[in-house]
């Protein structure tokens, strides 16, 4: 980790209340974002707070306390387009346009974003990485409810990758998917990763993601980090929480 | 002391109910200033807003003018039927236009457009929110109010005062046609009352309300979706309410906008 806070994320501190109910409480970490790309997995139960992390990450949600840095600077309505520049997010059913065909999804950020491209590079560029995640070209002008779910979450991953981000979300990236589907989604996010040196936070309850995607995996509980280590060792931990996990799974 | 908590409860629930009224017209609020302040200031998406004029304008013809037609045709009649009782029948061609174009006109083209627009509005931003899509909307760096209200709403406001006029027109042919067919008057004497007691301001003035109305449809179904929640119950619910909401709206405004214009 660099020192400085330069190519980080740094996650300090934040405490978040939904509904008069405490959702996050003092959470902490840093994502590298610099060279030495980082995979961080966020394990836990169904409404231990995993997906509202990424939510106050991704500013849909705001912490009362704590603070949210990329770069060392903090997260604000005003520099928050930076930010976003820099990242893909894969949300847990894919959130595809209806109205829009799987192109337009995947181009969707230089049709309307702030940086503007001409329509025809855009579909070019939107083809080029549907190809990369393993979709036909054929699937670039159909509707996302045309494809199976598989093949929703692919385009979903490639809206993600089509601005070449430094950071990429995943909120369970293979939740309603098959085992099979899940196995190859899980190893194209390992791919992804590598091949495009981006760091990766990962939400899962999918111990398949974490054996293939992470580097250090964090477990949450009722809105606290419960155990925090490398996925080496996630097997031997004697910690109750991730046997519970592990039992469980 | 059981009568106390009676009364303790009853006034938790109206501050419960006062609060929640509160917090709707601030969000209602924040949206309208929003999306007008997004309205006028860069980027625009023609896109967005084309596919709207289209749906909202155009696709909202057939039934506006089957609306108005029969409208024009039945107050035809029934002007004719009560005029007669005091020998006014020669009025039917100036009170079917001033009815058109002052009430009927605006009032039952917003109403027809608040049943199609509004629920529509709601239930594809309420299926966008429960689905995830307007978060989306968000990490791609696109606010969901300039790309979802903001067409809607210049779509409606552009394309309600045309209805409106085509609704007008349409109701006084619908008028004219049972005038000429039905009450013995001739195509001449028809059209010359209709022009002779027909003034602009009586145009204007359904052309301003329909403007206000095209306002709270629009931002009725982006309210109610917006805040929708719950799933797909959720999302019906809030096509209900904007319906419902839009319609209670427009009647009510038409009423104030009546009295602001023409009382004296």
């Amino acid at each position: 980790m660099s020192g400085n806070g330069k190519g980080k994320l740094s996650i300090d501190r934040i405490k978040l209340s939904l509904d008069n109910q405490l959702i996050l409480n003092d959470i902490s970490f840093d994502l590298n974002t610099n060279d030495n790309t980082d995979s961080i997995t966020i394990i836990g139960r169904s409404g231990a707070g995993k997906s509202a992390l990424l939510k106050c990450i991704l500013g849909i949600y705001y912490p009362f306390s704590g603070s949210i840095k990329f770069n060392n600077q903090p997260i604000l309505k005003r520099n928050k387009e930076i930010f976003f520049n820099k990242l893909g997010m894969v949300f847990q059913n894919s959130a595809l346009f209806d109205s829009l065909s799987v192109w337009e999804n995947v181009g969707f950020k230089y049709l309307y974003g702030p940086n503007k491209m001409p329509k025809k590079n855009i579909k070019k560029l939107a083809e080029e990485k549907l190809e990369r995640v393993g979709l036909s070209i054929r699937s670039a002008n159909q509707f996302p409810i045309e494809l199976s779910g598989g093949m929703q979450k692919r385009a979903a991953i490639a809206r993600a990758i089509m601005t070449e981000p430094k950071i990429l979300f995943f909120d369970e990236p293979t939740a309603g998917l098959d085992p099979i589907t899940a196995r190859k989604i899980n190893y194209l996010i390992k791919d992804l990763i590598s091949d495009s040196k981006a760091s990766a936070l990962t939400i899962t309850h999918d111990i398949n993601t974490v054996n293939t995607i992470a580097d250090r995996v964090f477990l949450m509980n009722e809105g606290k980090f419960v155990w925090i280590g490398c996925r080496k060792n996630i097997k031997t931990s004697s910690n109750e929480y991730i046997k519970d996990f592990l039992n469980t799974e | 002391m059981k009568l106390l908590i009676y009364l303790i409860k009853i006034i938790q629930k109206l501050g419960c109910k006062a609060e929640y009224f509160c917090v709707s017209i601030g969000q209602l609020l924040k949206i309208s200033l929003v999306s007008l302040s997004e309205a006028l200031t860069p980027p625009f998406y023609a896109e967005p807003f084309l596919k709207q004029l289209i749906f909202v304008g155009f696709n909202s013809l057939p039934v506006v003018g089957v609306t108005a037609l029969f409208t024009g045709a039945a107050l035809a009649l029934q002007i004719f039927s009560g005029g007669s009782r005091f020998n006014a029948e020669t009025v039917v061609p100036s009170i079917v236009a001033i009815g058109m174009t002052r009430e009927l006109g605006p009032v039952l083209c917003g109403l027809i457009v608040a049943g199609r627009l509004s629920s529509s509005i709601a239930a594809e931003i309420g299926s966008m929110k429960v689905t995830e899509q307007l978060d989306a909307l968000k990490s791609l760096s696109v606010s969901p109010i300039r790309y979802l209200v903001t067409p809607r709403l210049a779509s409606s406001v552009i394309c309600l005062p045309i209805l409106t006029l085509i609704s007008d027109i349409i109701g006084i042919l619908g008028g004219l046609v049972i005038g000429i067919t039905s009450l013995q008057f001739s195509l001449l004497v028809y059209t010359e009352y209709t022009i002779k007691f027909l003034e602009m301001s009586d145009i204007y003035s359904g052309l301003i309300k329909s403007v206000a109305f095209g306002i709270i449809i629009s931002l009725s179904g982006c309210y109610f979706g917006f805040t929708s929640k719950g799933g797909a119950a959720g999302v019906g619910k809030s096509t209900t309410s904007a319906v419902i909401t839009a319609s209670m709206l427009i009647l009510a405004s038409n009423y104030l906008l009546t009295a602001f214009m023409f009382q004296k």
